[in-house]
Parts: structure tokens; C-alpha cells; sequence
């Protein structure tokens, strides 16, 4: 009976989100004055639009832009003066607008238009959209000129050798960004288009012989539905890329700036998706083990490389448990400590007001707020603040005999340590709390229980079919080439590892298979 | 995306391993008999010819219907009424071995631990830990025990490694010095604190690999390091090790290497994440007898529900001496060990095997 009313009300009230695939789009009409007014009423007056109206050999014709959108001076080269200049024998407006089209403009990207939503998007995206009584399409002609940030260094992503390139704004120069690095035919870019209001760019790109097609019809179904209204930034597609009811801490959509590393993920399977406007783009199917490894590691000698991806390991360890088992430890069970270190931290919780865990926990609240402060304030005041953070209340508060330096030192230490790892901040902070927590009502045993239901959480969570925790468990002993050790390139070389192929994933083992 | 739950060999006899390291850690010389605990070694000999025995009947159960089971056999094979009881059967054991498991550990955290949090408020929150798991399903705890197992055995290595020099050769006596009794007691003890057989009899259809060879394995390692903890504690500890509840943390509280001392607190932590791996496993399977009485999601609501008589059980066997004196006791677990390793696995052959003579005489006619 429910179902019944509800069927009802669907038909009789059309949806809110229009996706790409359901939209009737309006076309458009013969009448140049009906299309005009049309625009005008969509764009209800907004200042940014710009209709120059001409005519073409006696045929009324305008052109439709945007500003700022367009680069003016090409613009007036490529588009207003050949028209103008142009020398037409036709009298059909059909005629006209053939020789105008395949004689007359000489830039290389040309659409046809039929629909309003077309023109109204491609106007949008930097297109000068010509308009002819008569005829009942338009024509789309690439000028984009509007202003970008330049191609720079990723801030977040620093390597010590290889690329100094960096992910920008526009979707177009990310493509490009991808397509030098990687001079394939196979390599395809998809576009398509998500947000019922914003209507914003994103890009699937892939290599067509790696990638599983069942990954890639999965991502795409999930990408159609998609019922935001906006999408501003990548992050926005995340969680409708992430599987259904996954409420972990860890995140199994990588994130990327650079274009070297995203093509190496691309030649391993996986695809990367762009987003308009967002200048990284994201990586799925992503695993556990790719946090811990970064573009320089192949860049370096494999048995520093191989040094360093256990430095990382043990940072992400010591910055997730130390301050909590320090605060399990020197609460639940201190005979554990040395004697030595025994007698410090004695001497410093009976010179300070607060428990273990509270002083960790003020310091761990502390750290944090002045970490925030610093990320969203000018670069000037963001080292004052690091100053008075760091020296004057750091430091007053061990003399004035609040806290006590061992925990200090402990904290410090572990946000350095979380430091090590960028792209695994959000969730070692949480759980760095959580350990704390636990560490300082239930002890040793409270840890390693979270230990536990963390290990469990990563490892029970899977993505478009292929475990997170792979290769090591699943154990995949092929895989230990990049995750225990980093083997040398005439090793990494000889076979790439698929991520279809991880063990333990449910996708069908296939190669060589195009769209 | 269709998802079907599949573990390997290596992830299910690790967590079968685990599981079985779990109750060899807190082995107890009050449990077995007042004769000599080196007549263990014997009987580890033999309990381990009898497991292999023991793994029989489930094994050939398993090759008749590879996709099914021991409860989907059973409700393949016998009337509904029938084969309910035999699914409580087994629920009911799996609850009765992870109150075992959990009590074991409480009562060793209250008398030797004298901790400064409530033994309750202990129980509650490894059982939490475990319902997490169970929920996770079998394929993210297969995972986790991977994971797990490194840890057990670099830990066990560390720890046998580090007692080693202890070992004085005076403290051994020889075997069967006041005769067979204790040999006998042990052997009992082992086979009755198998309870791996009827986890296999649940999970070997979600295996992809060569299960023989698993159990081999499985069973050959399992009592390796069975024999090498009681030759390990009664060289290192002598008498000393009949006073002690629990000789194997005993002896791991002597134990240095170098710098490394106090290995007790690794002890605990192998303990604990193990203890964590084998009660999600139990929950797991009774939420799976569970789900074939009364569908998945009163299997998944039996999680919680095993969980907190878990948590009650456990405690109520630390509080009461007589009663923890009955279910310790092997005279108590054998016979239910037994039931669900031996017996209704032999039931369900025998029937399979009476219904297939009929299905052939009637085809024949």
C-alpha cells in the first residue's frame, strides 16, 4: 500500500536532482530572438553575461559569452573578425551557418550544439556560443581565457627528486598534466558531469588494458548517484565512492597532487578521478600500505628507500600508541618503566595537579587547537603562534608545575612522529585520543583491545571488491616487493602488481580488456 | 558487487592456532593430576595421534558436500526438529567455550594481576572488542589473526628463547616416575581442550586451499609448542612449578634477554589480542547457528546476546569455587568435546550413508 503511494507521488511529483541521464533537455529553436530571450530569462539578467548581437550577411546572428571566461584577444582574432571579414554567397541560414562553420572559424574545438543545457554549460566553460536566425542549433567555440594558479610545486606532497609539478584548478591542464606523462592511446579520460546545481566537471581517468572493468562500471555507478546539489571540492565524492555503511577511521579513497604519482597508480590498475576546480584527484581503489609509500622512495636507492618505509611504520605505531600506553603504563602498571625513568616520572605526576591521562589529554587538546590556528592563519602569524605555542605556554607550564615535560615530551614527539605520514593525520589523531583514553581507565589491556578493534576495523574493510589490508592480509608474498621492502626497479619492473589482482580480491582476473 | 566470504587455509588454521595457544598458555598442573607434569610430554605424543584421529569423521564430513557446513548437513540430512537440536548443540558448546576461555583469563587477571579496575568492567570490555569482530564477519577476523599470528610467534620464539638458559637439567625427573595416571590425566585434558575440531566443521566450506595439509600443519605445530612450554616450565621452574596457578606466566616473569625484562607484559599482550581473535571467533559461530535457526538477523542480534552470557558466565565461574572446580574439570569438558568433535559428526555419516544404500535400493527397484 506504501509502495503504491509513494509510486504515485513519484509520478506526479518530478525529482529534485535531475542526473545527467534523466534530464530533458530543451532544444533549441529556429527563432534567434526566442533563443535570446531564453537565455536572458535563465540568466535572469546576471552581469556576467555578454550576448553581442550581429549581423552575418544579412542573417540577424549573435555571440554568446561569458566574461571573464574568455580570452578576449582571441576571441576578437579567432572568432569576431573572421566573421566579420567573412564573405558569404549563401542566402539559407542552414547555408550560412555550414560555411561559417567549416570555412570561416578556424579554431580547432568546435561543438554543435542542439539543447539550451549545452549552450548554457559550454558558455559557461569558456566557450563563445554563436547563434543564427534560422538555424536551430549554435555553434561552440573554444576561447577559454579566464585566470588560473600556474603550474607549481604540490605543498602537500614535497619530493626531494623527480617532478616539481603539481595538480592545478582547471580540469583541462590536470588532463594534459596526465597525458605527458603517460603517451598512451590506451590511457582514456571520461568525462562526466555530478551536482544537480553546479553541474561540476569530473574526469575518470584510466589505462583501458589495466584497469577491471568491473571496477570501473562500479565507480561509475556510484559516481551517477551522486545527489548533491553542489560539488566544490573532491572530498565532496568521497563518501559515495567509500562502500555502503563503512564507518571506519581509515579512508579507502587515495588522495593525490602529483601527476607522476597518479600515473603510476593509473599503470597499476586503479583510476583517478578529477574533479573540476579541486587540485588533486582521487584514487581508487586505494590500500592500507599506500599511505606509507611516496613518490621519493623510488626515486632513492632501494635499501635507503626500503629504510625509510620502515621509519614510516614505526612513526605511524609510535604516533598512534605512545601516549597512550605511556599513560597506561606510568598509571596502571609503572614497574614496567626503567628505574631510572621510573624516579623522573614520579617526581613529575607528584609535582603536577593533573592525572596522566588529563595532562596527556590537555596537551594532545592543546596541540591540536594550535595546529588548526596555525593551518588557517597567514603564514606570519602562523609561526607566532608556533612561537607562543611551543615556548611560552609550553615551557611556563612546566615551570609553573602544570604538566610534566615527560608528557610534554611524549606528545611532541608523537606529533611529530604523525607528521611522517601526512595523508594518515586525521585518523592517527583520533585514535592517538582514543589510546589515550582507554589507555589511562582500562590500562595495557584497554590498549590492546583498541589494538584489536582497529586491526579488525582495517582489516574487514574492503573496496570495489579489493581488501584494504592487502598484500599483507591478505599475504600476497609478490606483494612484499613494495610493502615490506622496496625492491629494486629491474624486481619492480618485470611485473606490475594489479590491483585487481591483490589476494583476496573478489574482481575476475582479466587483462587486455577495452570498453 | 557481489561479495562471497572466503578465507584461506593459512587464515583459518591461524586463527585455529591462536585459538588453541590461548588455552595452552594458561595449562595447569591442578588441572591434570598431582603426578609429574613432564608425563605431559607423553601425553602431548598422544593427544596428538588422537587429534588426527578425532579430525576424521568432520573431514570426511566436509568431502561428502565441500559447500555445506556440519549445520547445513545436518538439516540437509535430518528432520527439522532434529537438526535444530543439533545446531543448539553446537551453539551451546561454542558458548560454553568462550565462557571457558574468558574466565580462564579472568581468574588469571584476579589472582595474579591484582588489577585496579574491576574484573567486570575487564570482561565487558574484551567481550565488546569481540562482538566488534564477530560483527565484522569471518573474512575481517581470518584477517586480523594473520596479523595476530606474527605477533604470537615472534613472541613465543622471544619467550622460549629467553627461558632457555634457565632450563636446569635437575629440575626434570623421569618419565612415568609415579606411573601412568598423570600421562593418562594429561592426554584427557588435551583432547578435551580441543575445541578447533568443530570450528572446522563450520568453516572448511569457506576454505580455498588444500585443507589436509592445513591440518598437519595446524596440529603438528599446535602440540610442538604444547610439548615445548611443559619441557620449558618444568626445566626452568622444578617444584616451584606446583605452587604456581599459572607456571607458564610464572616462568615468563623470570625470563630476561639482555635489556629485555619483564616479558610478563608481553605475555599479556599476546594474551589479550589472542583472547580477543578466539572469543569473535565462538561469537561468530554462534551467530552463524544462530542465523540457520532464525535467519541473519537474529544471528547477528545472537552476538550480543552470546556476548553478555559470556561476560556473565565468566564472572560467575571466578566468583564460585565449586562451580569453576566442575566446568575446569575434564571429566566436565571431555564428554561435551566429544559430543560435537566425534559423535553427531559420526551421527550424520552414518545417516548420509543410510540414505544413500536407500536412495541406490530404490533407484534399483
Amino acid at each position: 500500500m506504501f509502495d503504491y503511494f509513494k509510486r504515485l507521488w513519484k509520478a506526479f511529483v518530478p525529482s529534485q536532482h535531475t542526473g545527467e541521464a534523466g534530464e530533458q533537455s530543451k532544444l533549441l529553436t529556429k527563432s534567434l530572438l526566442d533563443n535570446l530571450v531564453y537565455f536572458r530569462q535563465e540568466f535572469d539578467g546576471s552581469a556576467d553575461l555578454t550576448i553581442r548581437e550581429i549581423e552575418v550577411a544579412g542573417t540577424k546572428a549573435a555571440i554568446i559569452t561569458i566574461e571573464g571566461m574568455i580570452n578576449k584577444q582571441v576571441f576578437a582574432t579567432s572568432v569576431v573578425n573572421p566573421i566579420l571579414q567573412a564573405e558569404f554567397w549563401e542566402t539559407d541560414p542552414q547555408e550560412k551557418y555550414e560555411y561559417l562553420r567549416d570555412s570561416v572559424l578556424s579554431t580547432s574545438e568546435q561543438v554543435q550544439v542542439p539543447t539550451f543545457e549545452e549552450a548554457f554549460k559550454l558558455a559557461m566553460s569558456g566557450f563563445a556560443v554563436i547563434a543564427l536566425d534560422g538555424v536551430e542549433v549554435m555553434l561552440a567555440i573554444g576561447v577559454q581565457g579566464f585566470s588560473f594558479r600556474g603550474v607549481s610545486e604540490p605543498t602537500n606532497e614535497m619530493m626531494q627528486r623527480g617532478s616539481r609539478e603539481g595538480l592545478v584548478e582547471p580540469l583541462r591542464i590536470n588532463m594534459t598534466l596526465i597525458r605527458r606523462r603517460l603517451k598512451n592511446p590506451k590511457l582514456k579520460f571520461e568525462m562526466m558531469s555530478v551536482g544537480s546545481v553546479s553541474k561540476t566537471d569530473i574526469c575518470l581517468c584510466y589505462l583501458r588494458d589495466a584497469v577491471s572493468s568491473e571496477i570501473l562500471k562500479e565507480i561509475k555507478e556510484r559516481l551517477r548517484k551522486v545527489d548533491l546539489e553542489t560539488v566544490m571540492s573532491s572530498g565532496y565524492l568521497t563518501s559515495y565512492l567509500e562502500e555502503k555503511g563503512d564507518l571506519s577511521l581509515f579512508s579507502s579513497i587515495g588522495n593525490s597532487e602529483r601527476p607522476d604519482t597518479i600515473c603510476g597508480k593509473i599503470a597499476e590498475g586503479r583510476v583517478a578521478i578529477l574533479v573540476d576546480g579541486t587540485p588533486n584527484a582521487l584514487i581508487v581503489p586505494y590500500l592500507f600500505v599506500e599511505y606509507f609509500q611516496t613518490m621519493d622512495d623510488y626515486s632513492l636507492r632501494p635499501y635507503y628507500a626500503t629504510f625509510t618505509r620502515w621509519l614510516k611504520y614505526f612513526a605511524f605505531f609510535l604516533a598512534t600508541l605512545l601516549p597512550g600506553l605511556y599513560v597506561a603504563v606510568g598509571t596502571f602498571n609503572p614497574e614496567l618503566f626503567p628505574g631510572e625513568l621510573l624516579n623522573k616520572i614520579a617526581t613529575a605526576i607528584a609535582s603536577t595537579p593533573f592525572s596522566l591521562m588529563m595532562e596527556a589529554l590537555v596537551i594532545h587538546f592543546i596541540y591540536e587547537i594550535m595546529r588548526e590556528a596555525g593551518l588557517r592563519l597567514p603564514k606570519p602569524l602562523g609561526h607566532a603562534v608556533s612561537i607562543v605555542g611551543a615556548l611560552v605556554i609550553g615551557d611556563t607550564a612546566i615551570n609553573a608545575g602544570l604538566i610534566g615535560a615527560t608528557t610534554l615530551m611524549v606528545v611532541a614527539l608523537t606529533a611529530i612522529c604523525s607528521y611522517v605520514i601526512p595523508n594518515l593525520y586525521e585518523p592517527i589523531a583520533i585514535l592517538r585520543l582514543l589510546f589515550i583514553v582507554v589507555g589511562g581507565v582500562m590500562g595495557v589491556w584497554g590498549i590492546m583491545l583498541l589494538f584489536s578493534a582497529v586491526l579488525v576495523n582495517i582489516c574487514g574493510k574492503s573496496n570495489f571488491g579489493v581488501p584494504f589490508s592487502a598484500p599483507i592480509s591478505p599475504f600476497s608474498m609478490f606483494g612484499m616487493r613494495d610493502v615490506a621492502v622496496r625492491a629494486g626497479w629491474k624486481t619492480l619492473s618485470k611485473k606490475l602488481n594489479m590491483v585487481q589482482n591483490m589476494p583476496g580480491s573478489q574482481i575476475r582476473q582479466e587483462k587486455g580488456r577495452d570498453e | 558487487m557481489k561479495k562471497n566470504s572466503v578465507i584461506t587455509v593459512p587464515q583459518l588454521f591461524g586463527m585455529l592456532f591462536i585459538s588453541r595457544m590461548i588455552v595452552n598458555i594458561t595449562y595447569n598442573p591442578f588441572m591434570a593430576s598431582k603426578g609429574d607434569v613432564i608425563d605431559h610430554l607423553i601425553s602431548a605424543v598422544i593427544a596428538y595421534l588422537l587429534t588426527f584421529l578425532l579430525v576424521i569423521p568432520v573431514y570426511l564430513l566436509y568431502r561428502r558436500r565441500p559447500g555445506m557446513n556440519l549445520v547445513d548437513n545436518a538439516y540437509f540430512l535430518l528432520k527439522k526438529p532434529v537438526a535444530v537440536t543439533v545446531v543448539a548443540v553446537y551453539a551451546l558448546y561454542f558458548l560454553l567455550v568462550s565462557c571457558y576461555t574468558l574466565s580462564l583469563f579472568d581468574s588469571f587477571v584476579a589472582n595474579v594481576m591484582s588489577p585496579k579496575i574491576p574484573i567486570l568492567m575487564l570482561s565487558i570490555a574484551i567481550v565488546i572488542t569481540a562482538c566488534y569482530g564477530a560483527f565484522k564477519g569471518i573474512e575481517a577476523l581470518a584477517r586480523s589473526s594473520g596479523i595476530v599470528l606474527i605477533g604470537v610467534c615472534i613472541a613465543l620464539i622471544f619467550l622460549l628463547c629467553a627461558l632457555m638458559p634457565e632450563i636446569e637439567p635437575e629440575n626434570i625427573p623421569p618419565f612415568l616416575y609415579d606411573g601412568p595416571q598423570s600421562m593418562i590425566t594429561g592426554v584427557c585434558l588435551m583432547i578435551s581442550r580441543t575445541s578447533c575440531i568443530p570450528v572446522m566443521a563450520m568453516l572448511l566450506p569457506l576454505v580455498k586451499g588444500n585443507v589436509k595439509k592445513g591440518i598437519f600443519f595446524w596440529n603438528t605445530s599446535a602440540y610442538l609448542v604444547i610439548a615445548a612450554m611443559i619441557f620449558t616450565i618444568v626445566g626452568c621452574l622444578g617444584d616451584y612449578l606446583k605452587t604456581q596457578v599459572f607456571p607458564i606466566y610464572a616462568a615468563t616473569s623470570i625470563a630476561e634477554i639482555g635489556m629485555f625484562k619483564r616479558l610478563d607484559a608481553l605475555f599479556l599482550g599476546i594474551w589479550t589480542t589472542g583472547l580477543f581473535v578466539k572469543i569473535a571467533l565462538f561469537l561468530y559461530l554462534i551467530s552463524a547457528c544462530a542465523a540457520r535457526i532464525w535467519g541473519e538477523k537474529a544471528g547477528r542480534l545472537t552476538i550480543l546476546a552470546a556476548g553478555a552470557v559470556t561476560v556473565a558466565a565468566s564472572v560467575l565461574l571466578v566468583e564460585s569455587r565449586d562451580l569453576s572446580r566442575v566446568v575446569y574439570d575434564w571429566r566436565f569438558l571431555l564428554p561435551c568435546s566429544l559430543l560435537v568433535t566425534l559423535i553427531l559428526p559420526i551421527v550424520l555419516l552414518v545417516v548420509d550413508s543410510v540414505k544413500k544404500r536407500k536412495e541406490g535400493t530404490g533407484n534399483d527397484a
